[in-house]
């Protein structure tokens, strides 16, 4: 019977303030604290990823044996011709050089040249940016709406008519692929009920609800199979953090529902969720080549489409940089949200 | 300030009749089992009752009887559960919320885990203090520290920003405490909420509890599966088994007379396994 004797010798050791006075001016999980970590760890991912994903499509596209030089001046050319042309892209450089000054010039703005139509690469990727981020964006939102909301409903009627409903349609959901979602939806909301154009895209400025009537069924198409993740995800975490005591000591205190589903379990539920949504979101801006080609519209990827199919390697090359870029941007600000939203998530580290 | 009026409020001018009054209770679970059958107590406005048993006893469900949260499938069958003239039995979640918290406070057992790992305790605090309380953000964060103060906590100002993983058990029961009563409720329920602490801070919080009472005349229902705490802190005391009260009556008749084989043999375990129990064995060995 040694625990008889522990009272006395724990005693002192177990003082009530002393782990304060350890911690005291550490501060360890302040928010703001945590921001900065998860920035910090961010970028430092960010920076060789950026190297790397640019290093490699460099690289196929110079191994490729594309030689835009017969191709632009086709079969006619002497071979005197394709090797003056071959000097003027840079491709009798060495591969190591060529990177380099493709490194360089991007770093200022310049991505080259279409070997085909001679257009900065830059300027196409401007002029179409702002379609695929239409497209992209009111997916995300569709997703976040759809998702968040389902999960929640499913979440509160957990293993009631509504619970099994919403995950028996998100599952379905799931094993739909966006373009065959995206067909689906034209046939029934353009052809069989014509609300909705078939495809084609207007800029913002020809009127927003012009716009909008464009966007909404390709953002359907690429958002629903994000919205049903998403909102299994959701239920499945708020489920598991609704059985926790936190929210019954929210209860306790008299605390009202909502504010205790939408503040104590939602913060520490949603996080599974979030972290699907990150990892969505480069499916978005990859899914939107399909969805771009379904739905004839002017985005980024159609144009990378085009120019992989031309072999246009400059145009490839660009594009794919502000796809790595937008998956890049899209999980530092997940990973800062997770960070903001769970501060002592990072403790076990 | 308007949280200190409410506490020194809730001494009641009509102290005859009792604040909670359960009577016949019973409680069953989904498959129809009953698991407290038949529970009748009362407590008087600023008094205290002890309930003691072993685990699944029935202690616990009785009390989150008064709080109208019993774990999910599980629920009052029958009986009645009166508190100051309300009928808890037929309150709606929007009535519920005006009566927990504000007239019903409770801590548990494990106090971190009745804390949101992800918001600091300060914030949970001054939450109930503005929602709940009405008061604006910098009024409820001097009245927070006001009270983390007056239940023994240092340097408040650094606690208040931590998050629940870097508290000590007895911080945190302290925390809970301070939440528990910040609204100046008329009863508060403690479960088992010393029972995970080492013992200087278990009287420690005992301590605390005969103070907040005293200071605010807090009717208390204590329930433990340890006779020394309810024997310290209660006036009267329920002994429960299988769902059923065995023996009530005023705590130091029943523990120092047990009626019921049950009550005696609780006492007589007690007795074998504390230390004066141990010494006396030892000594005698000797």
């Amino acid at each position: 019977m040694t625990a008889v004797a522990t009272p006395e010798v724990q005693a002192p050791a177990e003082e009530v303030l002393a782990p304060l006075d350890e911690v005291a001016d550490l501060a360890p999980h302040s928010p703001a604290r945590g921001v900065l970590i998860a920035l910090g760890k961010g970028l430092a991912i960010a920076v060789p990823v950026l190297f790397l994903t640019t290093l490699i499509t460099f690289a196929l596209g110079a191994f490729s044996d594309q030689d835009p030089a017969a191709a632009v001046l086709g079969e006619v050319a002497t071979p005197a011709d394709v090797e003056r042309m071959r000097h003027e892209f840079g491709l009798d450089r060495p591969f190591y050089s060529q990177y380099g000054s493709w490194v360089w010039n991007a770093l200022h703005g310049d991505l080259g040249s279409s070997w085909f139509t001679n257009i900065p690469v830059a300027d196409s990727i401007v002029e179409r940016l702002p379609v695929s981020l239409s497209v992209a964006g009111l997916a995300l939102a569709i997703a976040l709406v759809l998702g968040a909301g389902g999960g929640i409903v499913a979440a509160l009627n957990r293993g009631r008519f509504v619970d099994r409903a919403i995950t028996a349609v998100s599952a379905a959901i799931t094993t739909v692929p966006a373009f065959v979602a995206g067909i689906g939806l034209i046939i029934v909301f353009a052809v069989l009920i014509p609300v909705f154009p078939t495809g084609g895209y207007v800029p913002i400025s020809a009127g927003i609800g012009l716009w909008a009537s464009f966007l909404v069924l390709p953002a359907f198409a690429l958002g629903l199979d994000a919205s049903a993740d998403l909102a299994r995800q959701l239920r499945t975490g708020l489920v598991g953090s609704l059985d926790e005591n936190y929210v019954l000591g929210a209860q306790v205190r008299g605390l009202p529902w909502r504010r205790v589903v939408l503040v104590h379990a939602l913060r520490n539920g949603a996080a599974p969720a979030i972290a699907v949504v990150g990892l969505h979101i480069p499916r978005l801006v990859g899914g939107a080549v399909i969805t771009e080609a379904v739905f004839q519209m002017p985005g980024i990827g159609q144009l990378t489409r085009d120019a992989a199919l031309r072999g246009d390697v400059p145009v490839i090359q660009g594009a794919l940089l502000v796809a790595v870029l937008l998956v890049l941007v899209s999980s530092l600000v997940v990973n800062v949200v997770l960070a903001r939203l769970l501060p002592a998530s990072g403790r076990a580290a | 300030m308007s949280a200190d009026a409410s506490i020194g409020a809730t001494v009641p001018a009509t102290a005859n009749t009792d604040l909670v009054q359960v009577e016949d209770l019973w409680i069953a679970a989904p498959d129809g089992r009953d698991l407290v059958a038949g529970v009748s107590f009362g407590l008087a406005r600023g008094g205290s009752l002890g309930i003691v048993g072993e685990s699944g006893s029935g202690k616990t469900l009785t009390t989150r009887a008064l709080l109208g949260l019993l774990p999910h499938g599980i629920s009052v069958t029958s009986g009645s559960v009166g508190f100051d003239g309300l009928d808890l039995r037929t309150l709606r979640r929007k009535e519920w919320e005006q009566v927990r918290g504000s007239r019903i406070g409770a801590v548990f057992q494990d106090p971190a885990s009745y804390l949101n790992p992800s918001i600091a305790v300060g914030k949970q605090l001054t939450e109930v203090l503005r929602v709940r309380g009405g008061l604006t953000r910098s009024a409820a964060r001097e009245r927070a520290a006001e009270l983390l103060e007056s239940l023994g906590l240092h340097r408040v100002d650094l606690v208040l920003t931590q998050y629940p993983h870097e508290l000590s058990g007895g911080m945190l029961q302290r925390v809970l405490l301070a939440i528990a009563i910040c609204l100046g409720p008329e009863l508060l329920i403690a479960d088992e909420a010393t029972t995970a602490l080492d013992v200087t801070v278990q009287a420690d919080v005992l301590d605390l509890f005969d103070t907040v009472r005293a200071r605010a005349g807090l009717a208390l229902v204590l329930v433990s599966h340890d006779l020394a705490v309810v024997a310290r802190s209660t006036e009267n005391l329920l002994v429960m088994r299988n769902g059923e009260v065995v023996e009530s009556g005023p705590t130091t008749q029943v523990l120092a007379n047990p009626q019921h084989p049950y009550t005696q043999l609780l006492v007589e375990h007690h007795d074998a396994y504390s230390l004066a129990g141990y010494l006396e064995k030892e000594t005698a060995d000797v």
